[in-house]
């Protein structure tokens, strides 16, 4: 991109863009605005606040449903499971994600089409057909373990791959990886090229240039995704409740069970409280982590 | 001793598309040489397989008498510069310079103190800790030909790398490399479709038109003497008239397509019939009168008045001539009027009709 810069050294482009940014609406342009605000309004946030004010509030202002959560070690290893299958279904996600949205770039048309097809494809497919699908995949008589038992006949016994962690941590890493590799490809692919390859000419070898040049360029990509993922998972419900077993209990079945089972929903929503604190200190570690970096940014 | 670049026969084609015919040429150490072409002609394609980021399709390139063709890009030590800088926006300037003696493992006080030196060189050396977007366009080129040329490449390569520039500063520029070329001494190869950038900083101009050299000589030469019609069109402007000559009593004369006949004289080694195109360049022709047996009758058609010089239109015949002529105070001629197109038989040169 060509820049101009002003006498004082600021961006010309980025004045007139936060220029555009601070332009106020126009009155007549609210009136569109007002029909989805309202909506929201009334159908999502109201209810909201309604449920998440019976988290304190019982015939009285009370701290007793929080004091529960904390007091008892087995709600605490429900919030210790969903933070540490939210992390590990992020961390593989965005490790195989980041080499196809690398080879997204670098693919020819023809070909790139063909993979964003494999992509939107299972993104498109209902989740619960995902988890009926892995189930039988994964199984003790599933396919995988058949043809390692039976056909090659390479174990003796079915390895357990479903009703446990590794069983959630498939079927999570499955949903999320379109989204992932989607939005690392959109930031990713504004990266110029030739700015690797001027550091190969510089006297760097392929893989010095990814490290030096490459990686750190797409670090708003692998940002970006990572947090989207990581929100994603903290409030998964379906998969764990399917793909998982009795152990892999989460703060999203938990939920689930006080409101449809126990119904109690003080507690439920005591812990839906928790599950949204924990999400919205996430969202802004994330944007912490992002303006730290601003100076890295590509202009 | 060996020339710092040869290109041997290398040609590059892309599927049935040839971009790269047959390219061959040498570069003596310390020259500056330049690959001017129109878009396509194969130039920056050239470029790049020299710096290592395209295969030729056969051929062999070597640098310093040792061939280089299968040699990756990071082992050629050569010196890059793009139209775009290519500067990596996540480092200060310093970084940047300071990157192709980190990939050589070159110690960090040694590092530090020749990124100092080479920013000093393209007097940059205060702005060592911004960032590039904090910079103008000029003074990214700049880092640019720091970063290109503080690990002393064995040559450097620039592609159309005053292209994003505008003009005033293009011109500045221009000067501002051919110094900093001049005082390291160093090979330079430089793409470029602006042939008065060519002309200006170059010790030799090759000029290339669909893969292929249509002629490599130094700047002067290829002014005065170009091979055929297509060079003398592009470097600079021109009179071409397409014709034949013809011998009547001894005495030659050229005739044009469109009927005009022009006297030649000092032209004894050109054979009667060869078809081919007269070149005079607008500012060789003179206003002379009707004594003079060598002249060209014309009738000016149109004036363009420029101040410094001023453009006219003529037609001999059929045949259209242009002429420049500087302003020297007195009235200039007007249309219609008759006038006696006259120059020095040097300067009326018969080349070959077509390109290569």
């Amino acid at each position: 991109m060509k820049m101009t810069v002003a006498e004082n050294g600021v961006l010309a482009s980025n004045k007139f863009k936060s220029k555009r940014a601070h332009r106020s609406l126009r009155p007549s342009a609210m009136w569109l605005v007002m029909p989805g605000v309202v909506f929201l309004a009334v159908a999502f946030v109201v209810p909201l606040l309604i449920l998440l004010s019976q988290s304190f509030y019982d015939e009285g202002f009370t701290f007793r449903y929080f004091a529960m959560i904390l007091a008892s070690p087995s709600y605490l290893a429900v919030v210790w499971i969903t933070l540490r299958m939210a992390v590990l279904a992020t961390a593989a996600t965005m490790l195989l994600a980041y080499p196809v949205s690398c080879y997204l770039m670098l693919a020819g048309p023809a070909m790139r089409s063909f993979i964003m097809a494999l992509i939107i494809i299972p993104f498109w497919t209902n989740i619960l057909v995902r988890c009926y699908a892995w189930m039988a995949i994964l199984q003790r008589r599933g396919l995988v373990n058949t043809f390692l038992t039976d056909q090659i006949g390479l174990i003796d016994r079915p390895i357990e791959m479903v009703y446990n962690l590794p069983g959630v941590l498939i079927g999570m890493t499955h949903y999320l990886l379109p989204p992932a590799i989607l939005i690392l490809y959109s930031i990713n692919h504004n990266i110029d090229l030739r700015i690797v390859g001027a550091a190969r000419s510089l006297g760097a070898s392929p893989s010095r240039a990814f490290r030096h040049v490459f990686l750190p360029l797409s670090m708003p990509g692998i940002r970006a995704a990572t947090m989207l993922v990581l929100i994603l998972s903290l409030g998964f419900f379906v998969i764990p409740a399917l793909l998982g077993g009795l152990k892999d209990m989460t703060l999203a079945t938990l939920i689930n069970v006080q409101f449809t089972e126990s119904v109690d929903w003080h507690f439920g929503a005591a812990i839906s409280m928790v599950l949204l604190v924990m999400t919205l200190v996430g969202i802004g570690v994330y944007y912490q982590a992002l303006s730290k970096t601003k100076g890295g940014k590509q202009p | 001793m060996n020339p710092a670049v040869e290109f041997n026969n290398v040609s590059k084609s892309f599927g049935n598309f040839v971009a790269v015919r047959d390219f061959s040429l040498k570069v003596e150490n310390g020259q500056f040489v330049t690959l001017l072409g129109s878009s396509g002609s194969g130039k920056s394609t050239s470029l790049m397989m020299l710096a290592g980021f395209m295969a030729p399709s056969g051929g062999h390139i070597s640098i310093d008498g040792r061939d280089v063709t299968e040699l990756a890009p990071h082992k050629r030590n050569i010196g890059l510069v793009y139209q775009n800088y290519a500067l990596f926006p996540h480092m200060t300037v310093a970084a940047n310079v300071g990157f192709p003696l980190k990939m050589r493992h070159v110690a960090k006080a040694e590092i530090a103190r020749r990124v100092r030196s080479a920013l000093e060189k393209v007097h940059l050396d205060v702005f060592a800790d911004r960032f590039p977007a904090q910079l103008s366009g000029g003074q990214q080129q700049r880092v640019a030909l720091a970063r290109a040329m503080v690990f002393e490449p064995a040559i450097l390569l620039m592609d159309e790398p005053l292209g994003a520039l505008d003009k005033n500063l293009r011109e500045e520029m221009q000067v501002e490399i051919k110094r900093i070329q001049r005082d390291v001494g160093i090979t330079t190869i430089y793409v470029t479709h602006d042939q008065e950038e060519a002309m200006s900083m170059s010790d030799n101009v090759v000029v290339m038109s669909k893969g292929q050299i249509e002629q490599a000589a130094p700047p002067a030469q290829l002014y005065e003497r170009p091979r055929n019609a297509f060079i003398a069109q592009f470097i600079g402007s021109a009179n071409v008239i397409p014709g034949f000559v013809k011998s009547n009593e001894g005495a030659k004369s050229f005739v044009s397509e469109t009927g005009t006949t022009i006297p030649l004289q000092m032209h004894g080694a050109v054979e009667e019939g060869a078809r081919k195109a007269a070149i005079v360049r607008p500012e060789r022709i003179r206003f002379g009168t009707g004594n003079d047996s060598l002249a060209v009758p014309a009738v000016v058609e149109s004036v363009l008045y420029g101040g410094t010089m001023i453009r006219y239109a003529t037609r001999a015949g059929e045949q259209r001539i242009d002429v420049v002529a500087v302003n020297d105070g007195g009235a200039p001629r007007q249309p219609g009027e008759t006038v006696h197109l006259i120059w020095e038989p040097k300067d009326f040169l018969l080349v070959d009709a077509t390109a290569n």
